[in-house]
């Protein structure tokens, strides 16, 4: 299986799980919008990977899900009981797919109608019952209705009418086709002049503007505005299957005899038809053999199809022919049609693939069994052109899907060895413990000597400790190493993405990687998907321009986006760049100020600088229109909580009219933390290293009270002063040196820095912080726990929280 | 090139792609009597489809394929 698949599949089956819990959450806590906005994000994230690949029932689904969380989250739908159960259905429905993709690559096309069906109850949810009758299709169509012909149908010209009813009349289905695209289906990549002409069966085809075309300065040709109608002698699985990308934009109807006109069903194939070919097929074929010859063609298809996958394929095939050569000799054909046959025939053979004869067959059966020497060459090449087309859609695709999964890849899964977290990080706890325990051997040694004085036996604990210790360090780092992975990991869904989207939205772009081998810990690593992905689909729908734009400003029409990662010291540093358009601090701010997200007094004063980080507030969104790819206000607020939850940092830069530069630093590692420890009352906390910058001494008479408010001059800047025994509700006042100076730990959270009064420091020590469980997790002023060499607990604090 | 744009004659060779839309617009209405071959066509996309249909092309020739002629012709002559 594609390795991009078995992303999606463990992706999608950690969003189920996700969306199923936040689902059982809601229901407790109805409104809660942090619930709520999680839940989405989690439909988003998979609606928008499953989009990555062929399964537009899934697809469809999930976007009827979004459409209907996004009115919910907005309070434009109330959430009801109703709303729970249609999204877990609708869950069910997508796992019961993802676990079929699973076991067979794929899953099988029995699954439509029950999509729609799904998707139809949750957009009915949406719009209280009004959108659903609308899109219902040719099941909601009365009876009466159904008896007499659609209007547009009038245009059917009389000669093929006459031809349809023929095939009507020997039981042939036929069907009605109006096939109406959405207005913005060519950003989707689709092409509906494409689709509608290899209508499979069709044997009449229109095209016509739905309204009045523009004057040509005005006109855009990228709004689709054309509808086709089709007349076509098929299955009706089979037109659905042809349609089943915009069954909302198709109706299928079957053509019904008092449909055509009563002359039209009297009149017989003789006089349908006036291109005529050779002398013998002057005259009209007697109704009788043209009964027989219907059958026998039919008889023939059937088998074909029956045949797709059968082992004596060629044999049936080689029947056929002959059948077929039968049928022309007996209606007396001429030779060139008998041998083109014969060839058709041997050529289906010989590649296995009949689709050719298939198309001569029908060609010949919509002609009325008359001889088509004249179209004949045409239907040659129609036929190879339909092929080479095919053939060249495949081979895009398999251009692509390399490109999806690049071949070193595969060298590397090969001699990898796949296993489970679970066991990882079983060890990561087992040396996490023989560190502490490890630690505790100096104090032995100490007691040792101090308690029993025996120096030989404490100098022996020692030199052994030493030894223990440096293997401990080793294996401590060998299994570090164990849970790094390239970013190649995240970096090779990129080539993919990029390019499907870029299409989409018409762009030209090329995607430069660079330092794909840079490692960080697996958590870290797949913390940055998502974000990455928000990232890159933000460059290209609103950093990015179309190649129109670009050259009208002299750019290159191909834009360019980088995505750079590097290793420095302890960090790993990833660049996401485009130059594109920039980001404009004016709209940014005006829109900030639309949507709520700063005042007016804010509005007037903020820099160019803090104007372009306000598209990472929660809320923020610039986009006009609410697309397939970004644009929700799900995009940088989301970006940046991930990267802080993984105690990254985000930096923007961008210059209008240049591009944009965003900049991720983030831990190699989680494992391993660089904690502060401080003192305040007789107890030590550990303080994370990233929070400080720097410890002073601050002489008692240093420090002002400004409005109750405690505040110190620091090298000319005003620093707001904390007493940490204040913040954790310690009952005694904090200590001061012999010199009657404060300890002040200066920090910096988020962008305020200020300064925390301790009693003492202490040393800065390396810790694998233990995270809160139990009913300890509900205490917020801790990030986790430590255990320490001499066996205490240190418990470090979690200063965002108690600031 | 799928479109080949002679002096006043746009000649379309195999697909014309969906980028083709916006050159082909903007040579047309710079044209005072553009014409258009589509002899060597095998297909257009549904956006260049638009802009023959809205701008009322004179088709100097139609494609060879007989079907593709039919949906052509059922939009563009008149």
């Amino acid at each position: 299986m594609n390795p991009l698949l078995v992303q999606f599949l463990s992706e999608a089956s950690d969003c189920l799980e996700g969306i199923a819990a936040k689902l059982m959450q809601l229901e407790k806590r109805p409104g809660d919008s942090d619930l709520m906005n999680e839940l989405f994000r989690f439909v988003h994230t998979l609606k928008g990977n499953s989009g990555l690949f062929d399964f537009p029932e899934m697809t469809r689904v999930l976007h009827a899900a979004e459409d209907l969380m996004d009115a919910v989250r907005t309070g434009a739908v109330r959430q009801t009981k109703n709303f729970t159960d249609e999204i877990l259905d609708a869950m069910d429905f997508v796992g019961g797919l993802t676990r079929e993709i699973e076991a067979h690559g794929h899953y099988a096309d029995t699954h439509r109608d029950e999509a729609v069906r799904i998707a139809h109850g949750l957009r009915a949810l949406l719009s209280s019952g009004e959108a659903a009758t609308s899109s219902v299709q040719e099941t909601s169509t009365s009876p009466i209705l159904a008896s007499l012909p659609p209007q547009s149908f009038q245009r059917v010209p009389e000669a093929v009418k006459a031809a349809l009813s023929n095939h009507i009349k020997y039981g042939e289905s036929c069907f009605w086709i109006v096939y109406k695209p959405e207005e913005g289906c060519f950003f989707q990549g689709d092409d509906p002049f494409y689709l509608a002409r290899h209508t499979p069966g069709q044997i009449w085809g229109c095209v016509e503007n739905r309204e009045p075309w523009a004057p040509p300065a005005a006109l855009d040709p990228y709004r689709c505005i054309v509808d086709f109608q089709i007349l076509a002698v098929a299955f009706k699985e089979e037109l659905a299957d042809h349609f089943r990308y915009v069954p909302d934009q198709v109706k299928i109807l079957e053509v019904l005899p008092q449909w055509l006109h009563p002359q039209a069903v009297a009149h017989t194939h003789s006089d349908s038809n006036p291109a005529s070919g050779t002398q013998q097929s002057e005259d009209a074929l007697s109704e009788e053999i043209f009964e027989s010859l219907t059958q026998v063609f039919r008889a023939q298809r059937v088998i074909l199809e029956v045949a797709q996958d059968a082992s004596d394929k060629k044999r049936r095939l080689s029947r056929i022919g002959t059948t077929l050569l039968n049928c022309a000799k007996a209606i007396g054909q001429p030779p060139e049609l008998l041998e083109k046959i014969a060839a058709l025939a041997k050529a289906a053979q010989e590649s296995g693939d009949a689709t050719a004869l298939l198309t001569w067959m029908q060609d010949f059966q919509n002609a009325g069994f008359r001889s088509i020497a004249t179209a004949k060459e045409e239907k040659v090449s129609a036929a190879s052109e339909t092929r080479s087309v095919e053939e060249a859609i495949e081979a895009k695709n398999a251009a692509r899907s390399e490109e999806g999964s690049p071949a070193s890849l595969a060298g590397t899964v090969a001699k990898s060895l796949k296993v489970d977290q679970v066991k990882i990080d079983r060890l990561m706890n087992l040396i996490g413990e023989l560190v502490v325990s490890k630690n505790a051997i100096p104090y032995l040694a100490q007691r040792a000597e101090n308690q029993f004085g025996v120096r030989e036996l404490s100098r022996e604990i020692k030199s052994q400790y030493s030894v223990i210790n440096r293997i401990a360090e080793e294996m401590q780092d060998a299994i570090m190493q164990i849970r790094m992975m390239p970013v190649s990991v995240v970096f090779q869904r990129f080539p993919r993405l990029v390019r499907d989207i870029s299409r989409k939205l018409g762009k030209e772009v090329s995607l430069v990687l660079e330092g794909e081998e840079t490692e960080a810990d697996k958590n870290i690593i797949e913390a940055l998907a998502d974000p990455l992905i928000h990232i890159v689909r933000n460059s290209l729908d609103h950093g990015l321009e179309t190649p129109e734009v670009r050259k009208a400003q002299g750019k290159p029409a191909t834009g360019t986006l980088t995505i750079r990662a590097t290793q420095e010291a302890d960090r790993a540093v990833i660049e996401i760049t485009d130059d594109g358009k920039g980001i404009n601090p004016e709209v940014v701010k005006r829109k900030a100020h639309e949507k709520g997200v700063i005042d007016e007094e804010t509005l007037e004063r903020i820099s160019d600088e803090d104007a372009i980080h306000l598209i990472f507030a929660a809320g923020f969104s610039t986009a006009e229109v609410v697309s397939d790819l970004s644009g929700r206000g799900v995009g940088m607020d989301v970006v940046r909580s991930a990267v802080e939850k993984i105690n990254g940092t985000i930096d923007l830069q961008s210059r209008v009219g240049k591009g944009t530069r965003l900049r991720i630093s983030l831990p190699l590692s989680m494992a391993v933390t660089q904690v502060m420890i401080i003192e305040s009352d007789g107890q030590i906390f550990g303080v994370p290293m990233d929070h400080v910058v720097e410890t002073v001494r601050v002489p008692r008479s240093a420090v002002r009270v400004i409005k109750s408010a405690q505040m110190t001059l620091l090298r000319g800047r005003l620093v707001p002063l904390k007493t940490l025994n204040t913040l954790l509700r310690i009952p005694a006042k904090p200590q001061t040196s012999a010199d009657d100076e404060y300890a002040v730990l200066v920090v910096r959270v988020g962008t305020d820095t200020l300064g925390v009064i301790v009693d003492e420091f202490r040393e800065t020590v390396d810790v694998i912080q233990k995270p809160m469980t139990g009913v300890l997790s509900g205490l917020q002023a801790y990030s986790g726990s430590a255990l320490m060499g001499d066996g205490s607990v240190l418990m470090v604090l979690n200063l965002k929280e108690i600031i | 090139m799928p479109i080949e744009y002679k002096k006043n004659q746009a000649n379309f060779l195999d697909v014309a792609t969906v980028e083709e839309a916006e050159p082909l617009l903007a040579w047309l209405q710079e044209k005072k009597k553009p014409k258009v071959d589509l002899k060597g066509c095998t297909h257009i996309h549904s956006a260049n489809l638009q802009v023959l249909m809205a701008l009322n092309v004179k088709i100097n020739t139609w494609p060879e394929e007989e079907r593709f002629r039919a949906w052509l012709q059922s939009a563009l002559s008149h």
